[in-house]
């Protein structure tokens, strides 16, 4: 009790001293030679009976280290107080460097956490894909100009591979979707993920097409799952990842042949934001995207799980019903940065990537 | 695909401007960009050229999207002759050509040129006019949508045989390219020679030309992927094989030739003398169950029956009987009930359905552990100062582990990447002119033998400072935050060894200019379980010594640091190099190396004394045994 009281004290007469000659002041009150507080008490301690010495021993000792310490700050505290004069305030702060994340990356981040937030789990896949997954399973006839829709890498077969057994040739996926049947292979429904990932299409690189790009596939399977489900979780994320700005939404037919009804969303963002005029490459062919002008903004495909995507997850399809999509992550960075040409995320070049 | 406004707007006369048509096509039906003039470019989708690769088929769309009337009707032919001996035509295999419709016109006078009307549809659709027979052709497929094709019945042999080409059979085309042929592709002949690619292009020698007398105009059907197969192999791509290859209902096969038929009379005045329909196998009736309680359910909307039938009947649906649909012919795309709610919620309009939050049960959602695991080094690294480059997954040559490429898209992209560091230093490399001190990573996917793997990649060139010393650090510092404690750096060659757990986790290359390192992730994820756990904090003061000593240039720090360690000296709590340099001023051979020992108890204070004995202990033995020198 005793200790505790005299360090409170101390303590706080020694921060609330205004210059040195108060600060010595304490120093002689507690450290004294002759009277100081703790002198008397450690030269008091061979007096205490031996079981009392050998607890009060140490505390005191700390106790004094901790006075020591705190004079000795408080007395480099006030000489750089008074060296304040000589500091110009003027001068710039000096530059900190930290590193930076990947535009990507941080566009990447946005969409998982606010997925996250709408109760989405996230899920990857492998970018070496079978051609079974990446087609077949989705619906996608082979030998039908469909497939053409889908421009692709297709990888040599090595020696050890066994062709019959591991769903036909391998690739590089072409898009995000195959995840959709592994993923419903090993779960069951109710249940709703995101899947992140490089993709890769075979196509001349321009300023709104690169051979490897992202996307995320989103998927919601459950007993009655519906379009205006899908709508509500779409607009959701799309006003949070765009919030602050004005954000107006558009839906197209379209086809992609592992949903029924298919669909494509659009949007337009007014207030603060600048027309991006970059291009899609979410499901389907990546296109030249002609209507920057216009000012709505393709976005991603989407629609209601086509049954036989169902049947190939060994589902039975009357039960269930679900949406899915994929959001082209390059595009979205590019709107939300006002980024004109999608090479620059793969030019590794730092000027560009730390200005995220 | 481009269609001629104008000729829509003839077939669905109470249709609005070209914009406000485009506009509205594109929120109900297809996607329309407009282009010049005329002309509007229509993207019909995979599944829909067999009923709307064509005028017809997008006025069918445009009258049910704007409730119009549509004034273009399928002509019909009355008293057709038939199999009256002036056609001969013979399907080897109908699975190939389930309908072969030939018909033999007599052209009482020369073949000029089409009518304008024909030939500005023609151009504003892209084609070229060639004569009032071939534009004909060329024009009903564009209206109706079947292709077809004229030969010159004088120039034909006995008569028509479809069949398979014979292997290494050659064909000329009429624009006089040669073709080598297989057993796979299907062949228009007659009885002595090859007449037409079927379904993709005529022959030279049986074309018509303006002195023509007699013609044999051929409407059929031919299966799809034959077709798709042989264009794709020849890489020969037409209008009309693109079409078959798309599928074409057997039924467009009748309207197609009764267009042609009543064109050729009104244009060319060609008599109608005989046809042969060879049909075995009707395309059959498809009935369709239309449930209005599973639409609203998969949609969302809360349609009545009759609003929702209405919908699909405007679209060319006929309801049987109450929920049961049948389906245009042409509309080979719709087989099941979602192709139907399909229809009727996009005609009705997307915009429509009132989104809906889903109700489900709260089962948290979670992230994969690689996920976590990759988010925790970035935000690690960032915060010792690495910034995150992207880098391309292919790669030239490597090592023959390399997994190679079908279809390169070119030659330094032949493959896939087996490493990281090749990427990282060449980021390196570009941004020297921009930057004196650079510090990267990438964590991506390598590819070796097949097997993917995740990596971290991590780089650094300083202008100032150890570049190796600085990427050992930052990646000590990663494997702690990261909650990995009991790793290794084992010397390998010239490069450092990461383990851990008797794992190899990966490798640093080290140089002084600039080092870098790989990380396996997917073997790291194992090996970070381990949760980091709360040390007590010592209550007693830590007692510090510095000791400066010159060691032979060859010595490893290491070994110092072992030969330290082995003394098991009581409460030495750390041991780190603080300084370390070479310098011209000191002795070749030399450098000079500045350790601080850290000494705490967690049960009393030091003494200084107790403190300064151990530090000459480690003196005394490191002099003995290497023969430091301290200074």
């Amino acid at each position: 009790m005793e200790l505790e009281d005299i360090k409170n004290r101390a303590l706080a007469e020694i921060e609330s001293a205004l210059d040195k000659s108060e600060l010595d002041k304490s120093r002689v009150k507690y450290l004294g030679r002759k009277n100081g507080e703790i002198t008397v008490l450690l030269k008091s301690l061979p007096d205490l009976p031996l079981e009392e010495r050998r607890e009060s021993g140490p505390l005191v000792q700390r106790l004094k280290k901790e006075i020591e310490e705190a004079i000795d700050f408080k007395e480099k505290e006030l000489l750089s107080a008074s060296d304040q004069e000589a500091i110009d305030l003027t001068l710039p702060g000096k530059k900190i460097k930290v590193g930076h994340l990947h535009p990507l990356t941080q566009t990447e981040d946005e969409v998982r956490r606010i997925f996250s937030s709408l109760n989405f789990s996230v899920i990857e896949g492998p970018e070496i894909e079978a051609e079974y997954y990446n087609f077949d399973a989705l619906n996608i006839p082979e030998n039908h100009p469909a497939r053409e829709m889908w421009d692709t890498f297709w990888l040599k077969p090595t020696r050890n591979q066994r062709l019959t057994t591991d769903g036909g040739r391998k690739l590089l996926r072409t898009h995000t979707s195959p995840v959709q049947v592994r993923y419903m292979e090993t779960h069951q429904p109710p249940f709703q993920i995101i899947v992140p990932g490089r993709v890769f299409r075979y196509e001349a690189t321009d300023a709104s097409h690169e051979i490897n790009f992202y996307q995320v596939e989103g998927l919601m399977v459950g007993k009655d799952v519906s379009l205006a489900n899908f709508k509500f979780i779409i607009e959701e994320f799309l006003k949070k990842f765009f919030a602050g700005k004005k954000i107006e939404f558009r839906y197209r037919p379209s086809y992609f042949p592992f949903v029924e009804p298919g669909l494509e969303v659009d949007i337009r963002l007014t207030a603060g934001g600048r027309q991006a005029t970059c291009l899609r490459q979410g499901y389907g062919k990546a296109k030249q995207g002609t209507r920057s002008k216009g000012k709505w903004l393709e976005l991603m495909g989407a629609g209601m799980v086509h049954p036989r995507v169902f049947e190939a997850a060994h589902y039975n399809p009357r039960d269930l019903q679900g949406f899915a999509f994929g959001l082209g992550l390059d595009r979205l960075a590019m709107i939300k940065y006002n980024i004109p040409d999608i090479r620059m995320f793969y030019s590794g070049d730092l000027r560009f990537i730390e200005q995220f | 695909m481009k269609f001629s406004y104008s000729l829509i707007k003839k077939m669905v006369p109470g249709l609005p401007t070209k914009k406000a048509t485009a506009e509205e096509l594109n929120l109900k039906s297809f996607e329309v960009e407009e282009v010049s003039r005329d002309a509007m470019e229509i993207k019909i989708p995979a599944n829909r050229w067999a009923d709307a690769a064509s005028h017809w088929g997008i006025a069918k769309e445009a009258a049910a999207v704007f409730n119009k009337k549509l004034a273009f009707r399928a002509p019909k032919i009355v008293n057709l002759p038939r199999n009256r001996g002036f056609l001969n035509v013979k399907v080897e295999d109908s699975r190939l050509c389930p309908r072969y419709l030939a018909l033999y016109f007599a052209l009482p006078q020369k073949i000029g040129k089409s009518p304008v009307w024909m030939r500005k549809t023609l151009k504003a659709c892209g084609l070229r006019p060639i004569n009032a027979v071939v534009d004909i052709m060329n024009y009903v497929m564009l209206e109706i949508g079947q292709p077809l094709h004229a030969f010159d019945a004088s120039k034909i042999d006995k008569g028509i045989v479809v069949r398979r080409a014979k292997k290494g059979e050659v064909i000329k085309t009429i624009d006089d390219l040669r073709f080598v042929l297989t057993k796979q592709d299907l062949l228009i002949a007659d009885h002595k020679k090859p007449l037409a690619l079927a379904g993709i292009k005529g022959g030279a020698g049986s074309e018509v030309l303006s002195g023509t007398k007699a013609i044999i105009v051929e409407a059929a059907n031919f299966d799809s992927v034959n077709i798709y197969r042989t264009s794709r192999r020849l890489n020969l791509s037409t209008d009309a094989s693109a079409r078959f290859s798309h599928g074409q209902s057997p039924e467009l096969v009748e309207w197609g030739a009764n267009r042609a038929a009543v064109l050729l009379r009104d244009i060319c005045a060609a008599r109608l003398k005989d046809s042969v329909d060879l049909y075995p196998k009707k395309q059959a009736r498809k009935l369709l169950r239309f449930d209005l309680e599973r639409f609203n359910r998969l949609t969302g909307f809360k349609l009545d029956g009759k609003t929702a039938w209405g919908l699909l009947k405007k679209l060319g649906f006929s309801l049987i009987k109450e929920g049961l649909i049948e389906t245009p012919a042409l509309r080979l795309d719709i087989e099941i009930f979602e192709d139907l709610a399909e229809e009727a919620v996009r005609l009705y309009g997307f915009d429509k359905i009132k989104s809906a939050p889903p109700i489900v049960a709260l089962i948290p959602g979670e992230s994969e552990e690689m996920v976590i695991l990759k988010e925790k080094i970035r935000r690690a690294l960032i915060s010792i100062g690495f910034s995150e480059t992207y880098n391309s997954s292919f790669a030239a040559e490597s090592d023959s582990d390399a997994v190679a490429l079908e279809n390169p898209i070119s030659r330094d992209k032949a493959f896939l990447r087996t490493s990281l560091i090749p990427g990282l230093e060449k980021n390196i490399k570009d941004n020297l002119r921009f930057f004196e001190n650079i510090k990267i990573f990438e964590i991506g996917k390598t590819f070796s033998g097949e097997r993917e793997n995740w990596r971290l990649g991590m780089a650094t060139r300083l202008e100032s400072e150890n570049s190796f010393r600085e990427l050992k650090g930052a990646a000590e510092k990663l494997l702690k935050m990261l909650g990995l404690t009991d790793y290794l750096f084992v010397p390998e060659d010239k490069d450092l060894r990461i383990e851990s757990s008797h794992q190899v986790l990966g490798y640093l290359a080290a140089s002084r200019r600039g080092s870098a390192l790989e990380i396996d992730l997917d073997k790291l994820l194992k090996l970070v379980e381990a949760e980091v756990e709360y040390l007590p904090l010592s209550p007693y003061p830590a007692i510090e010594r510095d000791i400066s000593m010159y060691v032979d240039v060859n010595l490893r720090f290491n070994e110092i640091l072992e030969a330290v360690n082995s003394l098991k000296i009581p409460h030495l709590f750390d041991a780190d190099l603080i300084d370390y340099y070479k310098d011209e001023n000191l002795k070749q051979g030399k450098v000079s190396l500045t350790f601080r020992l850290v000494f705490q108890s967690a049960s009393r204070t030091l003494k200084d004394e107790e403190v300064n004995r151990e530090v000459d202990r480690i003196i005394k033995v490191l002099s003995g045994k290497f023969g430091v020198k301290p200074r």
